[in-house]
């Protein structure tokens, strides 16, 4: 049996021990995943800690059928879905109509998307972002990595904001046509 | 690329980076969404992949802090689900005794016996059976009340309205290891009633520790006493800091860290979720999600907290909001939602607005804030004179300026001060053009349909006193302003007029008088009143051919040296006119040459170029060139001019030189004091960003 079945078995038992493991083995994927769709950051965590309860309280309903990983994505999209259907839409709109209107077109795709097409597109994107030449990589990796907004960066690099923003949009874009080259057309996140 | 496409390109990556669009802009780009299908997709796909950089962002951060918190929380679960589901177990207990004796019954005869039997056993056991005490637990940081904490989730939705004593009592007497003199009355003993009747929770809730003092640091007192770490905070009490901090540390982990010179008057919480009083000093909130609302209190605003991470700070005038993570809604003085990043000002006789925190920086947000505040104090008490004064042989009026002023410090338009200014603006014929131009960008600002008219006659105005070479002079009233057509007064919203010259001015005018006079006209263009296209192309024209050594003057001359103020102003007026006639001023070499000229000259303890010899030139004007600097620099969207940041060194320089009684001195003796403070005031807001600050209001 390996290591992430024992603990299985283990939490089924109780152990609060042995589903923390289970947590920091998969909490990346479930945030990373929350972190897709909400981008109020408050709430990502939130959010996933609910998955991780509902999975606690519902892990003897886990067959193994599916590997673990993508029975708690199944959850997060659920709590997703929930979330957005009550109070985040309503906050959604009170940053305004753009922003309204791009977390609606977020949540529709989650409704259509399936989940083993989002990890497959997570993987293509690791792989496409090891080839970025190190300058692109390092502004994705200061701005979505390291959390640092357009305006900071463009601040120590004496140069507008507005042209670190026209740059992260171009290395997207040549993120993407990696990823399509990648990724079979239909199917692609 | 064309420009319309970067411009579109650069409203998106606005908006994705989160950044506010404003009303025209957020419209502009959803109808470039909604018109153009390769676009949509285009910018759709590009929302996916910078949503999955964020998840990979996201996935990377504080593994161990989440696991941890996610542990505590797991435990306080379990141990909530395993009180709740003692609970459970004797409410069935209860049941199946009532069920196994109705099932003896017989019929008929019997019922009666049976009945009487029945009522016997369960007034028996109910009186008999008593609950047994609760068990302390281990002190736990996301320790919470069982049933709200669990509500929402299926499995502990279980309590029968069975009275138990609320869980605070039993915190109240753990942690023997602490001898903190708690007053804390003994739990009482709950007998099972004999009628259902819960005893009454007044009772209880008097006694209940709302917090406990965590890391206290020097002088800090609990009703005047002082305090100790572990010790309680009881309800309806508070928590003073002399000299020093302490955290108040709530059982759901709600941590309120209080510095030096604070104080908390009063800490509640009940089934509408927890109460703070804060009446002075500086508080930094860590506050978990919370069921019910937190909403705290001071002399100045009210704020309603579900769970984020603020600072605030109670001075003698003022409360200051900043908020960190998460977003806190003021509800008084007035609505406003402060988000993560940005900050509000509580302040008698001004509305509360959210803005970013870092519009100001470097400079410290909270300085400038007040100096803004000392600033319009000292404005205000000029208000109830509302005279005019007398500059080289000309009637000179404040109250457009002070009313502009006041707009942008955040005043209310309700307030008294704000409406009889308002109303002398409105009462007063245009008769020059400075007045005119900023009447104008006020009226637009505040409510651009409901002035219209008077938006119009401002227009009129303006095109008639155009001089022949395209400058604006002075001014003089022009009869043509004085009528609105009837169609300008029945206008409908989206409806747009264009307004031609009825006269011509004189020969020529100056500079700075023009560059008002554009800001006039875009004001008067924004709500719809177009100027006629002659009358811009002669403007922009008149700047062009001006030019010297890169710079202007107020007025060119043979040997007369550009200045910083009406560089300043050419640039601003020049990305003014262009934008009117549809160029991109990006592509314009006279602005570029003037930036360069701005950025060579910088500097904050002058006008450059300001020559007291210079004829017609007898004045300093050092904060109105910061002020047109400052527009320059915004409507061009430079936070630099060369290396040089404008607005920090700007506002620091500013805020050395405000005098104690709010006033900045203007350095000019024919000048009214009032002139410098305004466009110091003006300065300090980045009144060119008008536009957000509306539409984040």
């Amino acid at each position: 049996m390996d290591e992430e079945s024992k603990w299985i078995e283990q939490s089924r038992k109780g152990s609060a021990e042995a589903f923390s493991q289970l947590v920091l083995l998969h909490q990346a994927r479930v945030r990373g995943y929350i972190g897709r769709y909400l981008r109020q950051k408050d709430m990502v965590d939130d959010l996933a800690q609910e998955v991780f309860l509902a999975a606690y309280r519902r892990l003897d309903t886990y067959e193994g059928k599916v590997p673990l990983s993508l029975w708690l994505l199944g959850i997060a999209r659920n709590c997703v879905l929930e979330y957005w259907r009550g109070e985040g839409r309503r906050r959604a709109r009170e940053m305004g109509r753009v922003q309204a209107e791009l977390a609606e077109r977020r949540f529709q795709r989650l409704e259509q998307e399936a989940l083993a097409d989002q990890a497959r597109a997570m993987g293509a994107l690791h792989d496409c972002i090891r080839k970025l030449p190190e300058g692109s990589a390092r502004l994705i990796s200061e701005h979505y990595f390291e959390s640092r907004s357009t305006v900071d960066i463009a601040r120590d690099r004496g140069g507008r904001e507005g042209t670190i923003r026209m740059a992260l949009m171009r290395i997207r874009q040549m993120l993407r046509e990696c990823m399509d080259r990648k990724l079979p057309a239909e199917g692609t996140a | 690329m064309s420009s319309e496409r970067r411009r579109i390109r650069d409203l998106w990556t606005r908006a994705l980076a989160g950044q506010i669009l404003g009303c025209a802009e957020e419209e502009e780009l959803l109808q470039a969404i909604r018109d153009d299908a390769a676009l949509r997709d285009e910018l759709d796909r590009d929302e996916q992949l910078d949503g999955l950089l964020q998840a990979i962002g996201r996935s990377r951060k504080d593994a161990g802090i989440f696991v941890r918190e996610f542990t505590d929380r797991l435990e306080a679960a379990k141990d909530a689900t395993g009180f709740v589901r003692k609970i459970k177990s004797r409410v069935q207990g209860e049941r199946r005794r009532r069920f196994f004796v109705s099932k003896r019954t017989s019929p008929v005869g019997w019922i009666a016996l049976a009945a009487c039997v029945l009522l016997a056993l369960v007034v028996f056991l109910v009186v008999n059976t008593e609950k047994p005490p609760v068990k302390p637990r281990e002190t736990a940081k996301t320790e919470t009340p069982v049933v709200v904490e669990e509500e929402p989730r299926p499995p502990v939705r279980e309590p029968e309205p069975v009275v138990i004593p609320p869980v605070e009592v039993e915190v109240a007497k753990v942690e023997p290891e602490k001898p903190a003199p708690v007053a804390v009355a003994p739990a009482p003993v709950v007998e099972p009633p004999e009628i259902v009747t819960p005893p009454a929770p007044v009772v209880v809730e008097t006694v209940v520790v709302m917090a406990r003092l965590e890391d206290v640091r020097g002088e800090v007192r609990i009703g005047g006493n002082p305090a100790v770490a572990g010790q309680g905070i009881l309800s309806g009490n508070g928590v003073e800091v002399a000299d020093g901090s302490v955290a108040v540390v709530f059982p759901d982990g709600t941590r309120l860290v209080l510095e030096s010179s604070s104080k908390l008057a009063a800490v509640s919480e009940g089934a509408e979720g927890k109460r703070l009083s804060f009446t002075k000093g500086r508080l930094q909130a860590a506050v978990t999600k919370q069921k019910a609302p937190m909403v705290m209190t001071t002399p100045h605003a009210e704020a309603v907290v579900v769970g984020t991470r603020f600072a605030a700070e109670v001075t003698g005038d003022a409360t200051w909001l900043e908020v960190a993570e998460g977003s806190v809604r003021m509800t008084r003085p007035n609505e406003v939602t402060v988000a993560a990043g940005r900050y509000a000002v509580a302040a008698p006789g001004f509305d509360a607005v959210s803005r970013p925190l870092a519009r100001l920086k470097p400079a410290d947000p909270r300085r400038v804030e007040e100096a803004i505040r000392r600033g319009v104090a000292r404005i205000r008490k000029r208000v109830p004179e509302l005279k005019s004064y007398q500059l080289q042989g000309r009637t000179v009026y404040h109250a457009e300026l002070m009313l502009w002023t006041l707009l942008h410090a955040g005043v209310s338009e309700g307030d008294p001060d704000f409406q009889l200014l308002l109303k002398d603006v409105l009462d007063r014929p245009l008769e020059r053009t400075y007045e005119v131009a900023v009447q104008a960008v006020v009226l637009e600002e505040l409510d651009r349909a409901k002035y219209r008219p008077r938006l119009w006659q401002c227009a009129q105005f303006l095109a008639d006193n155009q001089c022949r070479n395209g400058q604006w002079h002075y001014g003089d009233p022009s009869l043509a302003s004085s009528q609105v057509p009837a169609e300008v007064a029945r206008a409908k919203a989206g409806q747009r007029f264009v307004v031609k010259k009825a006269r011509d001015g004189p020969e020529s005018g100056d500079n700075s008088n023009s560059y008002y006079a554009a800001m006039g006209l875009k004001a008067c263009s924004d709500a719809g009143i177009v100027m006629a296209r002659e009358v811009v192309e002669r403007a922009r024209k008149c700047w062009l051919d001006s030019r010297q050594e890169g710079g202007w003057s107020y007025k060119p001359a043979k040997g007369v040296k550009p200045t910083g103020s009406m560089t300043a102003a050419g640039v601003a007026s020049l990305v003014i006119l262009d934008g009117l006639l549809g160029y991109d001023w990006k592509q314009d070499r006279a602005v570029a040459g003037a930036l360069d000229w701005l950025a060579r000259t910088f500097t904050v303890k002058d006008n450059p170029g300001y020559n007291p010899d210079s004829e017609g030139w007898s004045f300093r004007f050092a904060v109105q060139y910061l002020y047109a600097v400052e527009r320059a620099g915004l409507l061009s969207g430079l936070d630099k001019l060369g290396k040089r940041d404008w607005y920090a060194e700007g506002s620091a320089s500013l805020l050395a030189a405000q005098q104690p009684d709010g006033l900045w001195p203007s350095g000019n003796e024919q000048v009214d004091e009032i002139w410098d403070t305004c466009f110091a005031v003006l300065f300090l807001r980045r009144t060119a960003d008008a536009l957000e600050d509306a539409r984040t209001k």
